[in-house]
């Protein structure tokens, strides 16, 4: 055989083997449906994988390849049909979970820590747009609200994943780790910002938005940390006029939140003192009233009918046993931490109670004159270019105003004086207590009449 | 419009994701790299499966890259090329397994080629059978070389050797080929 021969033969070949007409035109079509989907969603990264996916499961079926096709069609027309309708779902929606889901699947299906962390601070985004589209819309009911908890957490599961994200890029390219690290600090900071604005319009989930508040702060703190660090070891290009700024920035902040809570404070001061005053007064009016009462009472009433009794007769109950009922809700709010609304309040010698895990309102008095101390410390410190010593400074300081202003938060009732002096001048409203100290009062009362009624047996 | 200016115009709507222009694409290329792949697999659903998965690859490539691309045949063969590789390596984890179905499978194959070309010679048979008998690298370039009549310019580039090397491996191969072909008339 000559190779001319061979040649022409071989040539030949284009014209036999061609594939089939039919699978060429439903492959086209299949292609130019994965292609559009592609592009509308932006979900290249993803859906390479899906396929990929698809494949190993089929790959061991050996199926004709027409059926596979049919299948894909199936699965990836139904899927993308469903992504894109759970895009612009919002908390609570049915398909909110699922458009969850699949950015999660998007995140873990990323190459890299860069990729991770872009599309992880997109998403965040993406949630505090949704607490805000719930809360800036006027026919949102309650339980629409309730259901921004799971977009909260879920932005703070965000927040903690870009830090360890940027933990783990800081040993593996630090340069990058840099990079990446000035856009978040960035961004975090800008989550913490919107975060606060819709704070006040959150009051049934003070404490989620603390937490996403802070683990925001986190981020954003462990960024610049890094930042700085690079920075100090010599090994970031980075112009220290940048972070310095950074910083500063930082420092303007937290003297704004100084001189606010300073206000807060006096204002809390003052207000208790005016408050003080007003319940003294109305305690006596009062006394002499309910002495009255307890008198009458104890005149008409049967020892069974006062388990019974309607509210009125429990009030006068309650100073009608002065040493028992006192004693009673000053325990429980010690344990419990409740506010300032128990009877222990009510005398000249008010204290904010709370907790052990708070400072009462005395002891932070002078913490943000601290604060400030720590704060032109650091601005000494960033004019020496010690960087890491001046944001160590914030930190701190950061520290302090973060707990000053929880103990403001705990106390938020008195900045109010008109609402407060409204309440104390409502004698009815004011005595209602907490469920739990009314109970221990009906008990305390029960064991009293037990024992009456056994002193009234024996 | 020359094939080229074309091709050039697709691959430029294709870049900024046009999805309507690369199915054009894929018409000029899906013939051409499916009996690529044809010759390299051993069946005609792995051809087929495989031949979708270089177009996803190839958009996917072209959309990611902001690199110029200049030859997009050689582009597409590269990408084939290493699927094919990706594809025997997946293989050669279930290879003890599937063996016996493959062997099967390809002989229902082959029947099913032969009638849909009643009338091809005999000898067009063998030169198939011949072809798969090859080493990979010398069927790589009998194929692009005499099949799709490539430039040996392009073909180095879909091979990543140089010119100079392609040269030799097309004149070994056909070699090759020639004295299987002959061993059987014998």
């Amino acid at each position: 055989m000559r190779k001319n021969e061979l040649i022409k033969q071989l040539n030949s070949l284009q014209q036999k083997i061609k594939p089939d007409g039919k699978w060429l035109e439903n492959n086209r079509d299949i292609l130019l449906s994965q292609l559009k989907a592609q592009t509308n969603f932006d979900l290249a990264e993803s859906q390479r994988h899906g396929l990929k996916f698809v494949k190993n499961i089929f790959a061991f079926a050996y199926k004709p390849a027409v059926s596979m096709a049919v299948v894909f069609v199936l699965v990836f027309g139904s899927w993308i049909a469903t992504v894109s309708a759970t895009k612009n779902s919002l908390p609570g929606d049915f398909l909110y979970n699922l458009k969850l889901t699949t950015e999660r699947v998007q995140v873990n299906l990323a190459m890299d820590e860069e990729k991770k962390t872009n599309l992880e601070l997109e998403f965040a985004g993406r949630r505090l747009q949704e607490i805000k589209t719930v809360v800036a819309n006027a026919e949102t009911t309650p339980q629409q609200k309730g259901n921004l908890d799971v977009t909260l957490k879920k932005f703070q599961e965000s927040m903690v994943n870009l830090k360890t994200n940027l933990a783990k890029l800081e040993i593996k390219d630090k340069d990058k780790a840099v990079e990446i690290a000035s856009v978040l600090d960035q961004k975090s900071q800008e989550y913490v910002d919107i975060l606060q604005d819709q704070q006040e319009s959150l009051p049934e989930l003070a404490q989620n938005t603390e937490d996403a508040i802070n683990a925001s702060k986190g981020t954003s703190e462990k960024a610049l940390d890094l930042i700085i660090k690079e920075f100090e070891a010599g090994q970031s290009n980075m112009q220290p006029d940048d972070i310095i700024n950074k910083v500063s920035a930082r420092i303007d902040d937290l003297e704004k939140v100084i001189t606010q809570a300073k206000s807060d404070l006096q204002t809390i001061n003052i207000n208790q003192i005016v408050l003080n005053k007003q319940l003294e007064e109305n305690a006596k009016a009062k006394q002499a009233a309910e002495a009255e009462a307890a008198q009458t009472e104890a005149n008409s009433a049967e020892p069974t009918d006062q388990a019974a009794a309607a509210e009125e007769t429990v009030p006068a109950d309650n100073t009608a046993v002065p040493a028992d009922n006192t004693a009673v809700p000053a325990d429980n709010s010690e344990n419990t931490n409740t506010q300032a609304e128990t009877p222990a309040c009510l005398g000249s010698q008010c204290q904010a109670p709370t907790a052990e895990v708070l400072p009462t309102l005395e002891e932070i008095q002078t913490k943000p004159d601290e604060a400030y101390a720590l704060l032109q410390q650091a601005r000494t410190g960033l004019r020496n270019v010690a960087l890491g010593k001046a944001f160590a400074l914030v930190k701190q300081a950061d520290d302090i105003m973060t707990l000053v202003n929880k103990v403001i938060n705990a106390n938020a009732k008195y900045l109010d004086i008109e609402s407060l002096l409204k309440e104390a001048n409502q004698p009815q409203a004011e005595e209602q207590q907490p469920a739990n100290n009314d109970s221990q009062a009906t008990d305390a009362q029960q064991s009293i009449d037990s024992a009456t009624a056994e002193e009234n047996a024996g | 419009m020359t094939g080229y200016i074309k091709e050039k115009y697709l691959l430029f709507r294709a870049k900024n994701k046009d999805p309507e222009a690369f199915s054009q694409v894929y018409d000029l290329y899906a013939e051409k790299i499916y009996r690529y792949i044809f010759f390299k697999v051993r069946t005609q659903e792995d051809a087929q499966d495989l031949t979708s998965e270089v177009f996803l690859k190839t958009w996917q490539y072209i959309a990611e890259n902001s690199k110029d691309i200049k030859n997009l045949n050689a582009l597409f063969y590269k990408i084939a090329r290493n699927l094919v590789i990706d594809y025997y390596r997946k293989l050669s984890q279930q290879e003890v397994l599937m063996e016996q179905e493959i062997l099967e499978q390809q002989e229902a194959v082959v029947s099913q080629t032969d009638l849909q070309a009643v009338e091809t010679k005999i000898e067009m048979e063998k030169i198939e059978e011949k072809l798969r008998e090859l080493k990979d690298e010398y069927r790589d370039v009998i194929i692009l070389r005499y099949i799709e009549q490539m430039s040996i310019n392009e073909i180095a580039q879909v091979i990543e050797k140089k010119t100079g090397a392609v040269r030799v491996m097309i004149f070994r191969a056909l070699n090759t080929l020639k004295d299987l072909m002959e061993e059987k008339d014998q």
